[in-house]
């Protein structure tokens, strides 16, 4: 059989089985076992066992259960209520006040936890009711909380960058470093959209009666002390490389339960719920990974990437070219799967065409994020427009109308980094020395 | 039907918890190699081998637990159009293909624990461990999840017998935190 019969018949063995409702870790490891049994004449079940044993018997695996863990914490505790607290009087005169403290907590909730969907979450149970009792406008505050939301993803620590550097072989904490600055970026332009369409038209973000001066500002600063301690801890000791991702992970979670528990905002119950919601998270996270890892050995073993690449290399596309298409195949993979599957499945095929056509594998990872940034807004899977819709009750495809900003930004960011790569690398390439 | 897939949720749980207590070993282990590290430049040689049989053991005995919370992401435009009978079946199709699949999965990963046991695998690192140990964790969380599925799949069956009310929700929002 050729091997585009067998590329058809594969991806339409997992066209069926994903779209027929079988879970996605499932459905990737059922192809593979197929693709196995069918086309080779390897020993499938030998070769399962082995990935399902190397791909989780890897110490660096701990830091995706601890980082879920600490995200799990503060998602408990009163430390995300004091964010908004802390960051309003510091937002509140800029075009857009309130709005700002959607974007700013976000960014730096994300920079304590690795999701987005924890990250839009958080946030939007604090600020939502908050800014809609102060009659902003709907559209602005959903639209930049779901755009911001997905900053959990890019600004590190992230699970996406952790699972992308398991399966790349990149490392992990250059991965994280690299994310802080294009993190800093977007979210300076979701500020900056906020403030435009607020200047135009202020109604949008009524003044109402809160005034606040310099003494109160100085007064929150102890409200925003254990995020910013939180996030020197873990990524200072990544960046200082004093410690792996898994270890700055377990101090991330300590320094959690340290501030949680003196704010007297995490009892027994919610340390428990805590516990295994990370256990059950990582979990689904593995069950993708492995079932990817399988796939993909399946699909090597059969010779597709080497042969796709071959191929794409006599098109003589250009490195945009190629980065516009991968763009476009993306865009269409995240109105359907969550960003875990988009890229355990994706890259099999992806990373060897990007290393082929001269991008540092470093700077896909983090073009990769993005993308699956912009599927966490787009529907009718969308994780931050499923967490929005159960906090406000609006339909999901509304939610993402009012998030067409924010796609529309992060489109002009992922511009921005393939023009100019050393917004991401410049960091990462300082650790180095 | 109904005490078995009883038995089976609190299997799974209890299964889920010995999970969530092995995640907060993990941490210890961590905490105590830092500050080992830290205070007296020491270490403890088993810190990255012995993380890495305590996140095999989370995965496996995590597996049921996850399903039965529906934490396991799949595609749910189906399960959303599908109203009653159609949906019955439906289910029925997913939890057979998952009971098939995990039955494969407890079958390869005893075949490889056995193995193990019979060769008296060990470690290539510094404590020498006996591989079974942490390979036994593999057909476990496997098996557990097996009699997962098949408890979901009986109750599917019955539901579509009697026409009873439809499966507890589908997947939640709150995937991926």
């Amino acid at each position: 059989m050729d091997l585009l019969t067998i590329s058809l018949t594969i991806f339409g063995l997992l066209a069926l089985f994903l779209g027929s409702g079988i879970w996605v870790g499932i459905s990737l490891f059922l192809v593979g076992m197929a693709a196995f049994s069918i086309f080779t004449g390897s020993p499938t079940l030998k070769i399962l066992s082995n990935i399902l044993w190397n791909n989780t018997s890897g110490s660096t695996m701990m830091a995706l259960p601890l980082f879920i863990f600490m995200g799990e914490i503060l998602f408990r505790s009163k430390i995300s209520e004091n964010l908004f607290k802390g960051l309003s009087p510091w937002m509140n005169n800029f075009p857009g006040r309130l709005i700002h403290v959607n974007i700013a907590a976000s960014a730096l909730f994300a920079a304590v936890s690795g999701s987005s969907a924890a990250t839009t979450a958080t946030v939007g149970k604090i600020t939502l009711p908050e800014l809609l009792k102060r009659n902003y406008n709907m559209s602005l505050c959903l639209g930049s909380l779901a755009g911001a939301g997905t900053l959990g993803f890019l600004i590190p620590p992230s699970l996406v960058m952790l699972v992308y550097g398991i399966v790349s072989g990149v490392s992990i904490g250059k991965l994280f470093i690299a994310g802080i600055i294009p993190g800093v970026i977007l979210a300076t332009a979701f500020s900056l959209y906020a403030m435009l369409r607020c200047a135009v038209n202020p109604d949008l973000a009524p003044r109402g009666d809160l005034q606040y001066g310099w003494g109160d500002r100085i007064k929150t600063i102890p409200q925003l002390l254990p995020v910013l301690t939180l996030i020197l801890l873990v990524l200072g000791s990544i960046y200082k490389g004093w410690a792996t991702p898994t270890e700055a992970a377990a101090v991330g979670v300590i320094g959690a339960l340290f501030f949680a528990a003196i704010s007297r905002s995490i009892d027994g119950k919610a340390f428990r719920d805590a516990v295994l919601g990370a256990v059950k998270t990582s979990c689904m996270i593995m069950l993708i990974v492995c079932g990817a890892s399988f796939l993909s050995v399946a699909v090597g073993y059969l010779g597709i990437p080497a042969e796709l690449t071959a191929f794409i290399s006599t098109l003589g596309l250009s490195k945009y070219q190629l980065i516009i298409i991968l763009s476009i195949m993306y865009i269409i993979l995240g109105f359907m799967l969550d960003g875990f599957s988009m890229i355990v499945m994706s890259l099999p095929l992806a990373l060897p065409l990007i290393k082929a056509a001269g991008f540092d594998p470093l700077w896909f990872g983090i073009y990769l994020v993005i993308m699956i940034e912009i599927a966490q807004i787009t529907p009718p899977v969308g994780f931050n427009l499923f967490v929005i819709n159960g906090l406000v009750d609006i339909n999901i495809f509304r939610i993402a109308l009012y998030a067409l900003p924010s796609f529309i930004i992060m489109l002009l960011v992922t511009a921005l980094i393939t023009v100019y790569p050393e917004i991401v690398l410049a960091l990462p390439n300082m650790m180095i020395r | 039907m109904e005490k078995f897939a009883r038995l089976c949720e609190g299997i799974s749980r209890a299964s889920g918890v010995i999970a969530g207590i092995m995640m907060l070993a993990g941490l210890s282990l961590v905490m105590i190699e830092i500050l080992i590290r830290t205070l007296f430049s020491m270490t403890l040689y088993i810190t990255e081998e012995f993380t890495g049989y305590l996140m095999v053991g989370i995965t496996f005995l995590a597996l049921a637990y996850t399903l039965n919370e529906k934490g396991h992401i799949r595609m749910v435009f189906l399960h959303t159009v599908l109203k009653g009978r159609a949906r019955a079946l439906l289910d029925i199709y997913a939890y057979a293909a998952g009971l098939a699949f995990s039955s494969v999965i407890t079958f390869t990963t005893a075949c490889f624990f056995w193995d193990s046991v019979v060769l008296q695998s060990r470690s290539m690192q510094i404590s020498g461990t006996y591989l079974a140990i942490p390979q036994f964790f593999m057909p476990l969380g496997a098996f557990v999840m097996t009699l997962q599925f098949a408890a979901h799949l009986g109750r599917s069956i019955v539901r579509l017998r009697t026409a009873a009310g439809e499966d507890r929700g589908i997947e939640s929002s709150a995937l991926g935190r």
